[in-house]
């Protein structure tokens, strides 16, 4: 993981390191998406598109746990969908999490 | 560790013991296999207590526990992949990058995850049913149990159970 600090807590390239690791070490991940409008300045935003999963499991993001009690704390959130639910996401058709939009979502990665 | 994290690893602990009872005892594939998953889910639970709240109540699964388990600092994953029997962390990596088939095999073969399909708790498929768990070979018991692959993953399942505080 990138260090930072402070002063340097840099939100995209730490997702961007995020991202290579999750395509690197989930194969059923398709495509990432990082959506950082109307985060916090510490939380990165995730949803991934996955054709491994069951759609039977109503979509929820998950907290990875990833940097916690130290001066460089910050948060991870992942929703996983399959790629049918992130098409019903786009269509509108399934919500996404409270707060969260696809206002600004950057692409990060896919195969 | 937290409070939460220590009950959820309690829990996986003794879903791991009755597996190892299980079979030992012969049990018929369905209940050993039932209790490996069982365990791994628990255990994936504890782990995202990490945040110290609550993961969904809904299906979390194994590959996400290993995926935010890799998604450590470097210097703590150098650590951690030796308490799970790894020399160096980018072993641990490959290893990961290797299994995903089984994981997500075993993942997906919680009755919630299995699409009406082979599962070890429930006779399938649901509305017309015409397989029942405790008479089916599940192919994934073979693999856990006839591959190195598999053996690997079983003895990791373990680890990482025994091993929960040190990582948690």
């Amino acid at each position: 993981m990138p260090g930072t600090t402070d002063a340097t807590f840099d939100r995209d390239r730490l997702a961007r390191w995020y991202a290579q690791r999750h395509l690197e070490t989930d194969t059923g991940v398709e495509r990432i998406f990082f959506l950082p409008t109307n985060a916090p300045p510490r939380e990165i935003r995730f949803l991934e598109v996955n054709r491994m999963i069951s759609e039977m499991t109503p979509p929820e993001p998950i907290d990875f746990g990833v940097d916690i009690g130290s001066a460089e704390a910050h948060t991870l959130y992942v929703l996983d969908v399959t790629p049918s639910q992130w098409d019903a996401i786009q269509r509108q058709e399934l919500p996404l999490p409270t707060e969260w939009t696809l206002e600004g979502i950057q692409e990060l990665g896919g195969r | 560790m937290n409070d939460a994290q220590k009950l959820w690893w309690r829990q996986a602990q003794s879903d791991l013991a009755l597996y190892i009872q299980l079979r030992r005892a012969g049990a018929h594939e369905c209940h050993v296999l039932h209790y490996l998953q069982m365990a791994t889910e628990k255990i994936s639970k504890a782990y995202l207590w990490r945040s110290g709240h609550a993961p969904p109540k809904s299906h979390t699964g194994f590959i996400r526990f290993l995926k935010a388990l890799l998604d450590r600092r470097a210097g703590e994953l150098e650590w951690i992949a030796k308490t799970l029997g790894f020399g160096r962390r980018e072993d641990l990596d490959k290893w990961v990058s290797s299994v995903q088939i089984l994981a997500y095999s075993l993942q997906n073969i919680a009755p919630a995850e299995a699409r009406n399909g082979p599962n070890p708790e429930y006779p399938w498929p649901h509305e017309a049913p015409v397989h029942c768990p405790s008479d089916h070979k599940f192919a994934l018991w073979s693999q856990l149990l006839n591959t190195g692959q598999g053996r690997k993953m079983m003895e990791f399942i373990q680890r990482a159970i025994s091993c929960f505080d040190a990582y948690a």
